[in-house]
């Protein structure tokens, strides 16, 4: 019951963080300068427009009315579910949001899985074979992957692994799982540097703990130690770290998808800010921003399942 | 036992990651293409697998697009397109005549078409088509289709028989023809419209090929259209991936996932000229409409003065920026207008390095001068802009006796334009393609004292004649006359310079040897019918 009420506290709270962040996107853009009237004329064949041709598309597109109205116009459709059409393209946003967030997701969730698996994986290994050579060659792998640019890797993964080992597509989604793979890793390299070497900084300050102690002293093997008692209780700040890692990869597939043409919500919002698509970057921000607000609560709600603590206080993260 | 498997499953990932990172070298892998092509004819190939190209946006952007596909995919034809030369030819309308005022135009149109769905072309077609036209206008990422610009002042349109067609126009359009080429008469069959005037599924048009399948933002399949009226394709199918990234794309080409790059910026002339000569590869160069230019702010300070446009003119040695920083893919400009239009007039290009120094000496004299060179960060990242400017900078940062700065700034287009708008800058580098066949709305947009491009831009330009040559342009009924003035007005802009042309651009694509037939040409009307595999 108590899960219950707190899951139904953090979803109210939802509210008033959509409306600061549809705020945020909306001011935003209309504070950066530049003006989509000029392209919104040329895909309609005015190359040369007068000052009435702009009037008229600036009314068109409900320009011309104040900030506050524009806001408040686009915050009752978006409240039911009309984000709107995009002033490029012309086409229905929450339409095309929503085609295009399971792509975006789908990269996300590997890249994570990426993230976790030898993020994790190679800490709790750096851990556990600390001060040896493996320790020292992994910290130096892990500084790698944190000092590499997303871009640069992930067009040197092409290269490799595309034009010369033939191995994996360069771009596109038309090879299923394997389509995946570059972007997943070239999204997840940085997140996988840092996660090793939190995860073996905590593991190793867990070891220095008074339970450790009397663990090793009940003739616990190594492992048993390492795995069940000092792994699980640095879960939870790694938890939070690897929660945090959601919002930068879903921010970073933006470049990714470019590289990889990938027809998520990154390459969509790129080209709709380059064209100052206002409709389509509120509704790109709103949607992402719910995403993030929910993976948010799932791992608040991971804690609970990981740390006994939190549900001996009421369900209080 | 789950803990162990757990530990067990982590180590093993960590060993597959490390094994991947170390992976040994291939042995049997060859590099698509590498062979040269075989000796086989076009005839004895299997045309009936699928030819990928890649391109840098969606060849078909959908029930949204006004046209629905490029029109190079030939999928639809158009009543007019053009001839090498840039004039008018005939495609589904084989002949047309105007009477005296230009106000009336007939078309006649070709006998024996029919759509690939099996219906046939005739003058009720064409009617549907511009009842269609009248819905819009409809945007486009190729031309926006608008009947107000395409077709200025048209009053009706009607059949005098079931192939011929009458316009009539409020006023005299002396180049209707010119406007019409193309995308500005593109004909589909009407059922494939929505009741407001989009697609409502694939298009339907007379051409080669037909789209059969189509995602959005990923790729497009078009197939050979057996019952086309012409010259049919060789190739059975195609399919036109989008890749954005210019690498990507170049990468796709050298992996063999795509047998051809296609469309504007196909590669990068650095990676053209990287590929040039290998036998795997051609490396095709045709001509294009872009023409760059050197904008610079006319209405202030030191390029209100002629003299210091000419010295900066006079300064460019153009040949060496396409051979440094476009890797020879151009064309030295002299003049405004693209040398792919009709009525193009060849303008010298001069370079006199001492001359334009001494014009530029005699602005600026020794004091202080701060330039401020914009660079719309889009265009950076299709051309050299970064390089060519800091060319331009240390062309001007080292004339004997001046005291010239120039601060290089890329930024966002929007924010570029503004700026310029504002007149607060004074050179900004910038593409400028032919909109239509008839050059008249580029000439009113950069050079007349209220032309669109010219306060946009913040030119400044403002020339007594070139305004009254302009208003004369947009009544003249007299085709000798009208030819005399685009002439004329291309010369002043050689000497009065509204901006600096730099270099006219020139289409470069690239494709696998394992096929052939595909060149680089602006649009016509042959798209993809000569493109089969070679082997």
């Amino acid at each position: 019951m108590a899960i219950l009420k707190y899951i139904g506290r953090r979803l109210l709270v939802l509210i008033p963080v959509l409306l600061g962040i549809s705020l945020a996107a909306f001011l935003l853009g209309r504070i950066a300068p530049g003006d989509p009237v000029d392209d919104a004329l040329f895909r309609i064949g005015i190359e040369f427009p007068t000052e009435e041709d702009r009037a008229a598309m600036r009314t068109e597109l409900g320009l011309d009315k104040s900030l506050p109205e524009q806001y408040l116009d686009w915050l009752g459709k978006a409240l039911h579910g009309n984000l709107g059409r995009s002033y490029i393209g012309n086409q229905d946003i929450a339409h095309e949001l929503m085609t295009r967030l399971p792509i975006t997701l789908k990269v996300s969730l590997v890249a994570m899985l990426v993230a976790v698996i030898f993020g994790v994986g190679g800490g709790v290994l750096m851990a556990a074979c600390h001060d040896t050579w493996l320790d020292t060659v992994l910290k130096g792998l892990s500084t790698l992957l944190l000092s590499i640019p997303g871009f640069w890797l992930a067009l040197f993964l092409i290269t490799v692994f595309a034009e010369w080992l033939h191995l994996l597509p360069t771009s596109g989604l038309d090879r299923g799982l394997a389509s995946l793979i570059l972007p997943a890793v070239a999204l997840s390299a940085a997140n996988v540097g840092s996660t090793s070497r939190f995860t073996r900084g905590n593991i190793l300050s867990q070891l220095g703990e008074q339970y450790i102690v009397v663990a090793n002293a009940k003739g616990l093997s190594q492992r048993a130690v390492m795995v069940g008692h000092a792994f699980r209780n640095s879960l939870v700040p790694i938890i939070t770290l690897i929660g945090n890692y959601f919002g930068g990869i879903l921010g970073g597939s933006t470049i990714i998808e470019n590289i990889f043409a990938i027809p998520g919500l990154g390459s969509y919002v790129l080209s709709a800010i380059q064209n100052r698509d206002y409709p389509v970057i509120q509704g790109y921000v709103l949607i992402t921003g719910t995403t993030f607000v929910l993976i948010t609560l799932a791992i608040d709600l991971l804690y609970l399942a990981v740390n006994p603590k939190i549900r001996l206080q009421g369900g209080e993260a | 036992m789950k803990k162990k498997q757990l530990l067990s499953a982590l180590l093993g990932a960590v060993l597959a990651m490390s094994l991947a990172a170390c992976g040994g070298t291939p042995t049997s892998e060859e590099t698509p293409g590498a062979t040269a092509p075989s000796q086989s004819s076009a005839a004895t190939v299997d045309q009936t697998r699928e030819i990928a190209f890649a391109a840098s946006r969606d060849q078909c952007p959908g029930e949204q697009d006004a046209y629905y596909a490029s029109m190079s995919l030939g999928v639809w034809e158009p009543l007019i397109t053009k001839d090498e030369h840039g004039k008018p030819a005939p495609a589904l309308s084989t002949e047309w005549e105007h009477n005296e005022d230009s106000t009336v135009w007939t078309f006649h149109l070709r006998e024996g078409v029919t759509f690939s769905n099996g219906t046939q072309f005739n003058a009720d077609i064409v009617l549907a088509n511009f009842d269609r036209m009248k819905k819009g206008p409809f945007e486009s990422s190729f031309y926006g289709m608008n009947i107000d610009t395409i077709y200025p002042g048209l009053i009706s349109y009607e059949k005098t028989d079931d192939y011929t067609v009458v316009l009539t126009l409020a006023e005299g359009q002396l180049l209707l023809d010119y406007t019409m080429v193309n995308y500005g008469s593109a004909i589909f069959e009407p059922s494939c419209f929505a009741e407001d005037g989009t697609f409502s599924g694939f298009p339907i048009g007379t051409g080669p090929y037909v789209v059969t399948e189509n995602v959005l933002g990923q790729y497009c399949v078009i197939q050979r259209n057996d019952n086309y009226w012409g010259t049919p394709g060789i190739t059975q199918t195609f399919r036109f991936k989008v890749i954005p990234d210019a690498e990507t794309r170049y990468t796709a080409l050298r992996a063999g996932e795509v047998q051809g790059l296609c469309d504007l910026g196909a590669i990068s002339p650095s990676q053209a000229a990287e590929i040039d000569g290998d036998p795997a590869y051609n490396v095709s160069v045709g001509d294009s409409g872009i023409t760059h230019f050197l904008n610079v702010n006319g209405g202030a300070f030191p390029f209100n003065d002629v003299r210091m446009r000419e010295g900066l003119s006079l300064l460019l040695d153009r040949q060496t920026i396409i051979d440094s920083f476009y890797n020879g893919y151009g064309i030295p400009a002299g003049g405004f207008l693209s040398y792919t239009s009709a009525f193009y007039e060849e303008q010298p290009v001069q370079h006199d390095p001492e001359k334009g120094a001494q014009l530029i000496r005699e602005v600026v004299g020794d004091q202080e001068v701060e330039l401020r060179f914009l660079l719309p960060s889009g265009d950076v990242n299709r051309y050299p802009y970064q390089e060519e400017a800091e060319y331009i900078q240390a062309l001007l940062e080292n004339i004997e006796g001046t005291n010239i700065k120039v601060s290089i700034q890329q930024m966002d287009w929007g924010p570029c334009k503004d700026e310029m708008k504002a007149g607060n800058y004074n050179m900004c580098l910038k593409i400028q393609g032919l909109p239509s066949a008839n050059p008249f709305s580029l000439f009113k947009g950069f050079m007349h004292t209220e032309g669109s491009t010219n306060i946009n831009y913040g030119l400044g330009y403002h020339n007594d004649h070139v305004d009254a040559l302009i208003e004369e342009a947009t009544t003249c009924l007299d085709a000798d006359r009208l030819t005399e003035i685009y002439k004329e007005l291309q010369e002043i802009s050689a000497t009065d310079f509204p901006n600096i042309p730099v270099l006219y651009s020139q289409e470069v694509v690239a494709s696998s040897s394992d096929i052939t037939g595909y060149q680089a040409t602006v649009y016509g009307l042959t798209g993809y019918t000569q493109v089969c595999w070679a082997k």
